[in-house]
């Protein structure tokens, strides 16, 4: 496939701007995730892209083939665009076999009935579907649904492969071996997708690149591993991950860095946005980045336990620092002692 | 995609012209003082102060308006707590009674009103043998309450389907809190499962009281001897009172009809919204756990098998009764005249074979065409967000407030108005047009409940594939609405089968139906032959119901 543009989409549903003039670029091969809480706006430009909701201004290219684009009115239907939708619903035709809903895209193509096969075969091949042509998809489980559901969109080689939330109707314990096994296949067969998702771990696992839509805005854009070291703003602070959030006043700036406190408390943390002395301003800390000390240190507080949760592979513990709450993970089950709670100062963001 | 446009503002143009035709001419007929193909014909009000200054329009009025609300007030609460014994407890029989129920709303009113004179009137069957055990009767068939409480009765289904489906979306949760708290079944019913669909019932209330601006069958057949006159019959009365063709003033009575209608119509889809709204706020959890009644069992029983008795087994087993003996009256012995002549006597009418036939012809092959029409119709609005659809929508809901005798009067008109149309009369097309376009917003019904099954997702991953508008309709949409199609095909054959008012102003010779040719036959007295075409009725209507059983489909839309 050759490159997606997004420019500048903007879609408006009545008096509710759903998308606010959005761009972005999937490069070949590449797996961009769009990621944001619900109506950020992100089905709504996957399905500007599969040319399912028509966007009110803006331009999709594909390659040197114009998708969308409101300046000259051109629209390829949906039909016409040779994409791979997979739906959150899986929408497998329920009087069709396995077999039928992967050949469909070929038979529309004209492929000769062989071939179709052959084709056929190899998908259920690589989805591990082998011996499942001839069911009906009430007859799979909700894994192997999921799994015919992407061999149906990529049976005819589309473009482009676009998920809508391909893991949110499996359960918690399935949804974990998919994503895996997702990534795997989109590796395996060099697929370019643009995947919809709500869940922060879908996407950081399958993406190589994360779009963290917000009020139908481009929030923050980048590896995912910028997206969840490196928030440029509260919102994408707070939306991935687990935190402690502390809310005081700025009290000091010193270049990067700055000193914010409340009325028995003062951390020093780095500064995220721009913020005077005086101002107001929110501490973020990610809660695996909290830690436990047994003395007073440098950007110590001192904490009371009020709770310890077990998690099996962890613990969770509550506390509280003066008017603070805060949760710290443990390996170790509590114990009777003093505590003092450490926020490392280069993880504790100040915006 | 142009095409497809093309399509779907051809089938809105084409639908409002079979539907605002008839109503036009009604419209137009009314305020002229002759009958419209004559050439003196004039604008004029005269035709309106005619009828308004006629007393037995005023009586017509007020009887109507008396029936329709008694047997609003015999059915709701009847048909309320008939629903809440069968979806909400542990009745015995009940998955057997359900469909049973149903029963009533597909039989001919005709064919009922005559089975009540047969078996109840003053020599009927159970009349004479009540009189024979006890020396007397204590009933008066053809009174204004017998004629409301038998409206009442039959009309019991109608409330019985829309409040059965508001309770069964009402979360067994609901129920289960009360009944923790200590409520019995009947205190349940009372404070939480009825007041819960509420909108449901004052829905199937006004329902009930726009159907019983309608009637027309019962009140022919029990009214008459009486004297009572509704609208519809006095319509129907009307069509010779002056000797010449009074067309003007059965205009004026459509109208009068119709205005009641339409406003009931009216309100009848602003509550069907609110209370499809009110299901949804239940609770979670859908378990079918049924409320024990306890001792309350079999007298609950009882009451649904008595209200049975008297609305289905009573008329028909004197249809049935009456139709194998040659004669029957005071001092006559069943044993003695029992006899199959009478269905003899039919095969000898050619007019009376080709009733059948038609009414076969019609049902089978007019259903399946009306279907296919509905279901253009509904693919045309499918999936399309415009101002055109949301028209179609009350487009399709207009026919009901053409009552089936004023709008096969207004069909009479449409082909004898419209040249091209007009070899058309005598042909059955001319009642298969009418059929379709009074049962219009019921069809639609059935069509859009199964075209709402199917999720759009279903569709949208057929277009992302690849596949045309033309082609997902053809292997998606269609394929998984088969079985929805049939199911409203035999519903519609069984409607079709049982329609009898549209009819009556069609009837001429190549247009026979049974129905009508019941209608006009009870006015001539031939009681024999009417009893035989009633049980040729009922068998139709039970073999299509028969299948329709079978094949699980859904009784209602």
């Amino acid at each position: 496939m050759d490159k997606l543009i997004v420019s500048n989409v903007y879609k408006r549903l009545g008096a509710n701007e759903v998308l606010k003039g959005v761009s972005f670029e999937l490069r070949r091969g590449e797996v961009v995730a769009l990621l944001g809480p619900s109506g950020s706006g992100k089905t709504t430009l996957l399905r500007a892209i599969a040319g399912l909701d028509h966007p009110d201004t803006g331009r999709i290219t594909l390659g040197n083939q114009t998708l969308f684009d409101s300046e000259n009115g051109a629209q390829v239907p949906a039909e016409r665009r040779n994409l791979g939708l997979v739906f959150q619903s899986y929408a497998l035709w329920p009087h069709r076999t396995v077999f039928e809903n992967i050949a469909y895209g070929l038979r529309l193509r004209k492929v000769p009935s062989s071939e179709v096969q052959k084709r056929v075969s190899a998908a259920l091949g690589h989805m591990g579907l082998e011996g499942m042509a001839a069911r009906l998809p009430h007859q799979l489980s909700g894994g192997q649904q999921q799994r015919v559901a992407i061999a149906r969109a990529i049976a005819y080689n589309p473009q482009l492969l676009l998920l809508d939330e391909p893991l949110s109707n499996l359960d918690a314990k399935l949804r974990e071996e998919a994503r895996v096994w997702l990534r795997e296949i989109i590796e395996q067969l060099q697929i370019s997708a643009v995947c919809v998702t709500h869940d922060q771990i879908e996407a950081l696992a399958i993406a190589d690149r994360v779009l963290l839509l917000e009020k139908g805005r481009i929030e923050q854009e980048g590896t995912p591993q910028e997206i969840y070291q490196n928030p440029r703003t509260i919102f994408a602070a707070e939306f991935m991950g687990s935190n402690n959030e502390l809310t005081g006043t700025v009290v000091e700036v010193k270049g990067a860095m700055a000193k914010i406190a409340g009325t028995d408390w003062q951390l020093c943390g780095q500064l995220k946005v721009d913020r005077r002395t005086g101002e107001q301003a929110t501490a973020v800390i990610r809660i695996e980045r909290t830690q436990t000390s047994d003395s007073p240190g440098e950007n110590c507080l001192a904490g009371k336990l009020d709770a310890a949760v077990y998690l099996g592979e962890r613990w969770d513990y509550l506390f509280h620092a003066g008017g603070l709450r805060v949760r710290v993970r443990a390996t170790v089950a509590p114990a009777q002692k003093p505590y003092w709670l450490h926020f490392p100062k280069e993880s504790l963001w100040i915006f | 995609m142009r095409a497809v446009q093309w399509y779907r503002v051809l089938v809105v143009l084409i639908t409002a012209t079979a539907v605002f035709l008839p109503l036009g001419i009604v419209l137009y007929q009314s305020v002229l003082d002759a009958p419209f193909f004559q050439p003196s014909a004039k604008l004029s009000t005269s035709a309106f102060r005619f009828v308004f200054a006629d007393s037995d329009f005023h009586r017509a009025f007020t009887t109507t308006a008396l029936v329709a609300l008694g047997m609003t007030l015999v059915a709701v609460p009847l048909g309320s707590v008939l629903a809440f014994l069968l979806v909400r407890t542990d009745l015995p029989g009940r998955s057997f009674l359900e469909p049973i129920v149903l029963i009533p709303i597909f039989l001919s009113p005709v064919v009922l009103g005559f089975g009540y004179v047969v078996a109840a009137g003053p020599v009927g069957f159970f009349t004479l043998w009540t009189k024979q055990v006890f020396g007397s009767a204590p009933w008066n068939l053809y009174s204004l309450a017998s004629l409301t409480l038998i409206a009442g009765l039959t009309h019991i289904p109608y409330v019985f389907l829309y409040t059965s489906s508001a309770l069964r979306g009402l979360g067994a949760d609901l129920e289960e809190a009360a009944r923790v708290a200590g409520a019995g079944a009947a205190r349940i019913a009372l404070s939480v499962s009825l007041p819960m669909v509420r909108p449901a019932i004052l829905y199937s209330a006004v329902l009930v009281f726009f159907l019983g601006f309608e009637l027309f069958g019962l009140p022919l057949i029990l009214g008459d001897p009486g004297g009572l006159l509704v609208l519809s019959t006095y319509l129907y009365k009307l069509t010779n009172r002056l000797g010449v063709p009074s067309y003007q003033l059965m205009a004026v009575v459509a109208v009068a009809i119709i205005a009641v209608a339409f406003p009931l119509v009216y309100l009848q889809r602003r509550l069907i919204g609110a209370s499809a709204r009110f299901v949804t706020v239940g609770g979670k959890g859908l378990s079918p756990r049924p409320l024990p009644l306890g001792g309350w069992r079999w007298p609950a029983v009882a009451l649904v098998l008595v209200w049975l008795g008297v609305t289905v087994l009573l008329p028909l087993s004197g249809v049935f009764l009456r139709a194998f003996v040659s004669s029957w009256g005071e001092g006559v012995r069943l044993a003695k005249v029992l006899t199959l002549e009478n269905f003899g006597e039919l095969l000898e009418y050619p007019n009376l074979v080709r009733g059948i036939l038609n009414t076969l012809g019609i049902a089978i092959f007019g259903g399946a065409l009306a279907v296919v029409w509905y279901t253009l119709i509904g693919l045309a609005s499918h999936r399309w967000q415009s101002r055109w659809s949301r028209a179609l929508d009350y487009l399709v809901m207009v026919p009901r407030g053409m009552p089936g005798l004023v709008a096969g009067l207004a069909f009479l008109w449409v082909f004898l108005f419209v040249r091209p149309l007009s070899p058309l009369r005598s042909t059955l097309f001319s009642v298969w047009l009418a059929y379709s376009v009074v049962w219009l917003a019921y069809g639609m019904r059935l069509i859009s409940s199964a075209l709402l099954q199917v999720s759009p997702d279903l569709e949208e991953a057929a277009l992302t594939i690849g596949a045309t508008r033309g082609q997902v309709t053809r292997e998606v949409t269609l394929p998984l609405i088969r079985f929805g199609l049939i199911g409203s095909w035999l519903l519609v054959f069984m409607i079709f089968v049982r329609e009898y008012s549209t009819g009556v102003y069609l009837l001429g010779p190549g247009t026979e139906v049974v129905g009508s040719l019941i209608v006009s036959l009870w006015a001539t007295g031939a009681i024999d032959i009417v009893a035989a075409l009633s049980v040729v009725n009922v068998v139709l209507v039970a073999a299509g119901l028969g299948v329709a059983l079978r094949l699980g489909v859904r009784l209602h839309g």
